[in-house]
């Protein structure tokens, strides 16, 4: 029942109705209880008076306790509601964002401590003040606008809005980035009073958000360089890629390489990237110029990075400004390209928006930089190694060429001389032809008698055209042999047959000189090999030695032993036959016989050295003891086609 | 034994022996001083014997002898002449179709008996 609902008005009526009852009460009963006890008028009128005075007294005393307790309760609750308000203030100035309480007189009619601060400006100011007075400003410098704020947004949609983003310029002029909830305050009839505004300050977070965003596109920039180390064959293809991977990548308004160009003194923008390339177009700049104008020239000298976060504000970039003809970007750095011996080029990244570079990214940057040049470096390593590997081989080729042109010519020049050697033996055969055969007809008798003394002295005559002839074959067969056109004419044979046939060639003139001739050798000495050149050796080792012999004997022998067949001339008593090892050496070394010694032996011997060389054999003159030597030559029995030539 | 012999050498003294020593021998001696020479006076003269001297100046022995062999045939004895004893020498000779040869410097004791052994078979 209503009646006994809580509530002021329920608590007042209960109160009434029970004073209404025990009031109506006292009064009925004590109006019957005095007319019991009074015994006249006046008695009963002092009654009345003194029941009427202690009504009031309680209902004075019921009162006084009933407005007490209301009172007192009363006070509690302002208490209560106090505490309440202090805690809530207290909590209000304690978060860290700012809370504003905003009037529809766009009227901030509470602001916390935080507010202020995060807006700059005073209780006061806010209380004073619309919006639009309070003088902040957007991101580019304007003032903020009603219609910009939040309460604005609230009032006009009565919905709460949240999360909403501004970027504002305080009157002290540094910037802070906003987010802002705001949330209606009902008033009666559904419009709202108010709104509440919670702001906070998310610049760091926003600052926060910024530097990732720079490390994401540094880090993309610097895996692209990477791919472009790990694939560029050329210092030119490493250079653009890594261009390239600054701009697309890495996101970089501008980016350009300059390279130092040695003969002009001008650092040249070879290669460059990014959405701003065009306008740059082909610039080149003075290495050797003003540091003040022009950066580039100072990290070129020095090898010391330039970085400027605020490119537009930067004096040291006014230059640059003009020669990118507009609007150039927040942030501007610009790294040496260096090489051991010293900067080559420098690689400027030029950023959109301010302050991008800062120490975490700056240090990536000009490690790439050192990268690319440290690759660059070692691409121009590679490259001189490999030059030098061409030229050396080259060069090997050279003088591969030149080797064979060297022995062609002197090929050449051996065909020729054993040309004229053969000519020039020709040439003497004829006469001798003339000198042996006439002389043989003489001597036959068949152009007359002769007289003894006619006959000895042709048969001189005869003789000396012999030995000449013989001496013309020893010059054809060099020139043979020297030409490399010996033609061996390998047979059977025995080599006791061909000692022996040598030595009958040779004893008509040892009985001539009175010298004895021994030949000693067992039959069945086989061989196979070129009989006529053995013999030709034989004939003249044997001629030597009856010509060199001093006490007149000479033996020659034909032994077989091993692979060999050895035939042997022992000449003893010999003048001086010490000379002929040195003989013998001097005609090989020089091609001609030592002054004191007669030519011909010598020539005939060095025929027959090479002689028995191409046989495969080998010819050796050894002296003996009291004069005397031993001629040995040492034939393979069996020709195997491997004599020197 | 009234035979002809046409001798083909260019070195006159050499001419002179080998002339020589066959008259002496009875032999009636043609020369001719060239290859070209000498095949047309074979022809011509049509001897008995040619001695050819391979190293000719114009046509030189063994063109000629080669032409020889054509006209008049094989029937020819021709010998050659030469101072080259080399194995491949030899080869040659024979293959330009000559019937053998003699070596130079020729010697006088035996050239007469030598030349004979190739007319040797003409004797009826």
């Amino acid at each position: 029942m209503r009646l006994f609902k809580a509530g002021a008005s329920s608590v007042a009526l209960r109160t009434a109705l029970a004073y209404f009852v025990g009031a109506g009460l006292w009064v009925m009963f004590t109006d019957r209880v005095l007319e019991s006890m009074a015994r006249d008028m006046r008695s009963l009128a002092v009654l009345d008076m003194f029941s009427d005075l202690a009504f009031v007294a309680v209902t004075g005393v019921f009162l006084y306790l009933l407005i007490r307790a209301e009172a007192g309760e009363a006070g509690e609750s302002a208490r209560r509601l106090e505490a309440s308000e202090d805690r809530l203030r207290r909590t209000v100035e304690t978060v860290s964002q700012g809370i504003v309480l905003v009037g529809r007189d766009r009227r901030a009619q509470f602001a916390n401590a935080p507010a202020m601060r995060i807006l700059g400006l005073s209780a006061e100011e806010l209380a004073s003040r619309t919006y639009d007075e309070w003088g902040l400003l957007d991101a580019d410098g304007h003032p903020l606008s009603n219609e910009e704020c939040a309460p604005e947004v609230v009032f006009s949609t009565g919905a709460p809005v949240l999360g909403l983003r501004r970027s504002i310029v305080r009157r002290d002029g540094t910037s802070v980035a906003l987010e802002l909830d705001a949330a209606p305050l009902p008033g009666g009839a559904g419009r709202p009073v108010g709104a509440t505004v919670s702001i906070t300050d998310i610049s760091e977070h926003v600052e926060a958000e910024h530097r990732l965003r720079r490390l994401a596109r540094a880090r993309a920039f610097a895996a692209g360089a990477m791919q472009v180390f790990a694939r560029a064959g050329t210092p030119a293809a490493l250079l653009e890629g890594l261009c390239h991977a600054a701009g697309e990548r890495g996101g970089f308004e501008l980016a350009v390489v300059w390279i130092l160009e040695e003969e002009s003194g001008l650092l040249r923008s070879t290669y460059s990237c990014g959405a701003a390339a065009d306008r740059l177009g082909s610039a080149s700049v003075p290495a050797a110029s003003d540091a003040d104008e022009w950066p580039l020239a100072e990290v070129v000298r020095t090898g010391r990075r330039y970085v400027s976060n605020d490119a537009r504000a930067d004096v040291r970039l006014s230059a640059w400004r003009d020669a990118m003809q507009g609007p150039v970007g927040g942030s501007w750095a610009a790294f040496p390209l260096a090489s051991e011996t010293g900067p080559f080029g420098v690689l400027t990244l030029a950023s959109g928006s301010k302050g991008f570079f800062g120490a975490d990214v700056v240090d990536l940057f000009d490690s790439l930089a050192q990268d690319a040049a440290f690759v660059i470096a070692r691409m121009h390593a590679e490259e001189r190694r490999m030059r030098a590997e061409e030229e050396l081989h080259a060069h090997k080729e050279h003088l591969e060429e030149l080797v064979a042109e060297r022995t062609e010519q002197l090929g050449e020049q051996r065909r020729a001389s054993s040309e004229l050697l053969a000519n020039m033996s020709h040439g003497l055969r004829r006469p001798l032809n003339s000198v042996i055969g006439f002389t043989g007809v003489l001597l036959e008798g068949l152009a007359g008698d002769l007289t003894a003394e006619q006959r000895f002295q042709l048969g001189m005559v005869n003789r000396s055209g012999r030995v000449l002839l013989s001496l013309a074959n020893d010059l054809l067969d060099i020139a043979r042999i020297e030409g490399g056109r010996t033609q061996l004419d390998v047979a059977e044979a025995d080599g006791t047959s061909l000692l022996e046939a040598a030595a009958e060639l040779v004893r008509a003139d040892a009985e001539l000189k009175g010298t004895r001739l021994r030949v000693s050798g067992r039959p069945g000495v086989h061989m196979v090999t070129d009989a006529s050149k053995v013999q030709q050796v034989l004939l003249h080792l044997l001629e030597e030695a009856v010509e060199g012999t001093r006490d007149g004997a000479v033996e020659a022998s034909v032994t077989a032993s091993g692979e060999d067949v050895v035939f042997r001339v022992i000449e003893t008593g010999g003048p001086g036959r010490e000379d002929v090892g040195r003989l013998f050496d001097e005609f090989r070394r020089t091609g001609r016989a030592p002054d004191d010694v007669p030519a011909a032996s010598g020539l005939a011997l060095a025929v027959s050295e090479r002689l028995a060389l191409s046989l495969g054999g080998s010819l050796t003159i050894e002296p003996v003891n009291g004069g005397g030597a031993v001629f040995t030559l040492r034939v393979p029995a069996v020709y195997d086609g491997s004599g020197a030539v | 034994m009234g035979r002809r012999i046409l001798v083909a050498e260019d070195d006159p003294q050499n001419m002179y022996l080998v002339r020589f020593l066959l008259e002496k021998a009875g032999y009636e001696v043609l020369s001719a001083g060239d290859g070209e020479v000498a095949v047309e006076m074979a022809r011509t003269h049509k001897p008995d014997l040619v001695l050819m001297d391979m190293l000719l100046p114009r046509l030189d022995g063994y063109e000629a002898t080669r032409m020889l062999r054509d006209d008049p045939g094989p029937d020819l004895p021709i010998v050659a002449l030469t101072a080259y004893s080399m194995k491949g020498d030899r080869e040659a000779i024979l293959e330009a179709g000559c019937d053998g040869y003699i070596a130079k410097p020729i010697d006088p004791e035996r050239f007469v008996a030598e030349v004979e052994s190739y007319l040797g078979e003409e004797e009826a």
